[in-house]
């Protein structure tokens, strides 16, 4: 009886030992990890600051933790820039690769964040930035940089991200929104390039229905789901989201010429997909560089980094660019969005990181990727050798000009719009939107009753973030 | 008369249950064929149920997607399973036995309020165990949902069931021989109980194989994920082409139908089991 | 003696405390924090700077906040289509397998198949095949409908047909119980009500259905906790669109906890759930001693 019970003991011991050994095992890989990070860094800012550190090499064999999209991570242009990094400034970066969360979905960097796990850099663009500092799981970064003796605005001037006074991130680039189209489905279609001066939705609109050839399954334009396209042609014309007293504006007329704007597009004009088709999800977000049956794609900047990649996205079409369309009447615009790089609070290498960022910030558009510097720092002649020599010579064989590139991206005319709505309960309102304007454009609400519903519930967001 | 109708009205029920059971089965169907067929062939305006050519392409992209790593995915969820069906298999059956076969104060109360915890929907619960996991270091990890998965009380209920149907007299005759509670668990209860346990081991693989909230809410890195975000990540997330999401969805699905075909017994007389005694 | 006894209570216990230590840390304290967390005022899930007793603030909002009220109705709305649908097509699918019918068990297997299956790889299955150029649009257009609804999409119809699909989901185990039930019929009183003239349908109305009514209570309360338990099913082939034709209150509540980080505010309409779930436990309790007989 005695040796049973003992036996009986030892096991429900060795169980109880075995479940917890599972647990601490995961806390011991967390830990080792940034004890190692913490080791190294230490040592070498040591070193640093004893002998002169001629090569710049400060943070020398430091690892930092970088969270990527899945698609982030394997465009040619992240895996160059940690390249770079490493050969420059000596520090190792590792992805941490995450899901690009959709409208409504968790943002599971976020998420990651607030339970506490360490990163050490991640990349917003400035509307989902706001959130992450809002959650309080960014550092600010005026005091890294003041220690560093480093001026941030001068660099970055009105570009920086600022949210309650103090600066979280340091922007990379602003994503300017252009049109892309296809050259072959123009010369199919015999419609000759449209010219970038005078560039209307009208013109846009005239020259889709021009090449849409829905029996053979070309579309003339082509956009996404993503909220802002809903009420884009308002915010061209200058409407804003908020009244004087900080109430929402949608009640606007504007805005509802915004939704039937975009509705129509497809719902009646017939020139792209249906809202009904962009809910079922039957066209990806990448569809314009990997069909080739596409006529013309408004979006943001970043789809020339698809353009650009050969070897994901092998097209047997010349691609070309203008402007974004803007409203007829109104004067020319275009959406910008900056995508900015910063520390989360849970990074255990803040002065490295502050490095790396600083870097990528200053530096990344030079890879030659398309993007457009979110630096005001530039001269003239920094920005047309670049344009000639880096943005221009990516896209020689499709014949895009540095014109075509002056025109698009770095025209001091044009009036630069933000992409989202930023401001008081934005999340919310944005989510709002998405629902809202797949309802009516799916034919469930009629358009009236949609504004109502959108201006109500954003009022009530609002009202109960301010509590 | 009287049999030629029993028999005819037996002939059309078996006719309609058949039609229910092909409705029953229809998906299922639908995607294994469709992932061996070329893509346009998956949907086209005129319906083909059978691959007019048998191709592999599909089975093979999923596992060079630059995206996404389809076979971690597939390791990450046959370790996570294999942990747990291993740690419930004692764990489960060694707490059943403490709640059937010993006589102690307060047995039978507490197993009431276990079983009250049944009735609480489990939305209440995934904030807390959100924070707790974090506190106790195990987010992101699979034991986030291994350690739930071993308190399920809906198998302590279903072995207890089974443990009392065994007759006392022996464990009588076994403590005479001198055997103590543990002694009798494993040697003597246990290997009696197999049906029983069987059940459990198989209703376990089940819920934990297809398990998608927890891995949703408690992992955050792609690379530990289970099949089932895994493939709806996959479906969502990049430019597909059908035939390759149904081979994908195939593959999610293959190891538990292919398990409930030879084990269709024990599946249907465990559920049968438990729930009349309800 | 009382040594004996305790030795038992003893043993007992060590047989048992490791269950319970795992059940209250993933079970008990979790119920405990989620009734804490709906009585005070936290954000951002794990950020308790300036935590404050806020009472039934939460539960007010709940009540006055018309998008979360409108989930607690799309969700009664789902409850109100499923239990039934469920239970009569369950009960309906045992019967006919109980009485007569060849390859009984390749049948019943068939059927019981889906309960097992992955919900989102059969979402991904269920997309295509109700989707624009599925066959199911095809069959319709085939049959000369004009105009074939997109059912996932078409607002009004997406939440039956994603009823639907739950059921066709999970009636394979309310079968398999009520077959298990009508095993234990006597074959007697079926015997005497025919004796007496009953035709094969009053049998079932008069005899079998009382005899299983413990089954009928014990499913109905588990067809009900499942059909709430539907965040899977629902996140998997809609994500609670198109717009919030099908965000009920599980998908409600995890984007409040998970995307709008309104921590209390998630977790008290958790608790709203359950205190449903409460009251109609409840009612059918009490109710069993009208209708079911043992």
């Amino acid at each position: 009886m005695k040796k049973m019970r003992l036996l009986s003991l030892i096991l429900v011991f060795t169980m109880a030992v075995n479940l917890f050994a599972g647990c601490t095992k995961a806390d011991e890989d967390n830990s080792s990890q940034t004890t190692v990070d913490n080791g190294e860094a230490t040592t070498e800012t040591e070193n640093g600051q004893e002998t002169e550190d001629t090569s710049g090499k400060k943070y020398d064999g430091v690892t930092l933790k970088w969270a990527v999209t899945e698609t982030g991570a394997s465009t040619g242009e992240n895996v160059e820039l940690i390249e770079k990094i490493k050969e420059d400034l000596g520090i190792n970066i590792e992805f941490t690769i995450v899901p690009t969360p959709k409208d409504g979905e968790i943002d599971r960097t976020l998420v990651s964040l607030m339970a506490g796990d360490e990163l050490d850099i991640v990349y917003s663009a400035t509307p989902s930035l706001k959130i992450y500092q809002s959650a309080g799981v960014l550092t600010p970064l005026d005091e890294l940089a003041e220690n560093m003796g480093y001026d941030m605005k001068e660099v970055f001037g009105e570009n920086l991200p600022v949210f309650d006074g103090a600066v979280y991130g340091l922007p990379a680039y602003s994503d300017i929104w252009l049109t892309f189209y296809n050259k072959k489905v123009f010369d199919d279609a015999g419609v000759p390039y449209p010219e970038a001066e005078g560039w209307t939705w009208e013109k846009y609109i005239e020259t889709a229905e021009k090449l849409t050839d829905i029996e053979n399954g070309v579309w003339g334009s082509y956009m996404l789901d993503y909220n802002n396209y809903y009420y884009m042609y308002a915010t061209q014309k200058g409407a804003d989201a908020y009244k004087a007293d900080g109430t929402a504006n949608f009640d606007d007329p504007l805005y509802s010429e915004a939704l039937k704007f975009f509705a129509d597009l497809g719902n009646e004009k017939e020139i792209q997909p249906t809202m009904g088709m962009l809910a079922a999800g039957e066209y990806p977000w990448n569809a314009f560089a990997a069909s080739d049956n596409i006529g013309m794609f408004v979006c943001g900047g970043w789809v020339t980094s698809l353009l650009k990649n050969h070897e994901k996205y092998p097209r047997e079409w010349k691609a070309g660019i203008l402007p974004m369309p803007y409203p007829e009447g109104s004067e020319a615009s275009t959406l910008v969005v900056n995508g900015n790089y910063a520390i989360p609070t849970t990074s255990a290498n803040k002065e490295a990181a502050f490095e790396a960022v600083k870097y990528m910030a200053e530096n990344q558009y030079e890879l030659g990727y398309g993007r457009v510097p979110a630096r005001v720092n530039l001269s003239d002649e920094e920005i047309t050798r670049y344009i000639e020599e880096e943005l221009g010579a990516d896209f020689v064989d499709d014949g895009i000009t540095v014109e075509d590139f002056r025109a698009g991206w770095f025209d001091a005319e044009r009036i630069p719009y933000p992409e989202k709505i930023i401001g008081t309960a934005d999340t919310s309102i944005n989510q709002i939107w998405f629902e809202e304007a797949q309802e009516y454009g799916l034919g469930i609400k009629p358009l009236e009753e949609t504004m109502q519903s959108i201006q109500e519930r954003s009022n009530r967001a609002i009202e109960e973030a301010k509590q | 008369m009287e049999i030629r109708s029993k028999k005819i009205t037996k002939v059309i029920l078996t006719v309609v249950m058949i039609m229910i059971g092909i409705g029953s089965i229809f998906p299922f169907v639908f995607m294994i064929l469709s992932a061996f067929k070329v893509e346009s062939e998956v949907l086209q305006a005129s319906f083909k149920l059978w691959p007019s050519e048998w191709i592999l392409d599909n089975i093979k992209a999923l596992f060079v997607s630059d995206y996404y790593d389809f076979m971690q995915w597939y390791r990450n969820t046959i370790i996570m399973t294999g942990t747990s069906l291993l740690l419930k298999f004692f764990f489960v059956s060694y707490t059943a036995y403490g709640f059937s076969k010993i006589k102690f104060k307060g047995r039978d109360l507490i197993f009431m309020i276990l079983l009250a915890a049944l009735m609480i929907p489990s939305d209440i619960m995934i904030l807390p165990r959100y924070i707790i996991f974090k506190k106790i270091g195990i987010l992101n990890t699979m034991w986030a949902i291994i350690l739930p998965s071993l308190v399920d009380v809906y198998f302590v209920f279903l072995l207890r069931q089974a443990f009392i149907s065994i007759p006392e007299s022996l464990s009588e005759a076994a403590r005479i021989d001198g055997c103590g509670h543990f002694r009798i668990y494993f040697k003597i209860i246990m290997p009696l109980a197999k049906p029983s346990v069987a059940t459990m081991m198989l209703f376990s693989f089940v819920w934990i194989w297809n398990d998608y909230m927890s891995p949703y809410l408690y992992i955050s890195d792609v690379s530990k994920q289970m099949l089932s975000v895994g493939i709806q990540l996959f479906a969502t997330g990049q430019v597909l082409n059908y035939g390759v999401l149904m081979a994908g969805a195939t593959l999610v699905l293959l190891p538990v139908i292919v398990i409930f075909i030879f084990a269709q017994n024990y599946f249907v007389e465990g559920v049968a089991a438990s729930g009349v005694k309800g | 003696m009382k040594r004996r006894q305790l030795m038992e209570t003893l043993t007992g216990y060590m047989f048992i405390v490791p269950y319970i230590l795992l059940f209250t840390i993933f079970t008990g304290i979790p119920f405990v924090i989620a009734m804490g967390l709906s009585f005070v005022n936290v954000k951002y899930i794990t950020k308790l700077d300036n935590i404050q007793f806020v009472g039934l603030e939460n539960f007010v909002r709940f009540f006055s906040d018309p998008d979360a009220l409108a989930a607690l109705e799309r969700t009664a709305i789902y409850s109100l289509i499923y239990v039934p649908l469920i239970m009569i097509i369950g009960f309906v699918l045992a019967v006919i397998l109980n009485k007569g019918v060849f390859f009984k068990k390749s049948l019943r297997s068939m059927v019981f198949l889906p309960y097992v299956s992955n919900m989102v790889a059969v979402a991904v299955v269920f997309r295509l095949l109700l989707g624009a150029r599925g066959p199911v649009v095809g069959l319709l257009l085939k049959l000369g409908v004009e105009n074939p609804p997109i059912l996932l999409t078409d607002a009004k119809l997406v939440l039956p047909t994603v009823v639907a699909i739950a059921v066709w989901k999970s009636v394979g185990l309310n079968m398999i119980v009520y077959l298990a039930a009508l095993q234990g019929v006597p074959k007697a009183l079926n015997e005497a009500a025919r004796i007496d003239g009953a035709t094969r349908f009053q049998q079932i109305i008069h005899v079998t259905l009382p005899v299983v009514s413990p089954t009928t209570f014990f499913l109905s309360i588990s067809s009900l906790i499942t059909s709430l338990q539907n965040f899977t099913v629902i996140q998997s082939l809609t994500q609670g669109g198109p717009g919030q034709a099908t965000t009920v209150m599980s998908i409600n509540i995890v984007r409040t906890a998970f995307t709008r980080f309104d921590t209390s505010y998630a977790s008290a309409q958790a608790m709203v759930m359950f205190a449903v779930v409460m009251l109609i436990t409840l009612v059918q309790w009490r109710g069993q001693k009208k209708w079911v007989t043992y």
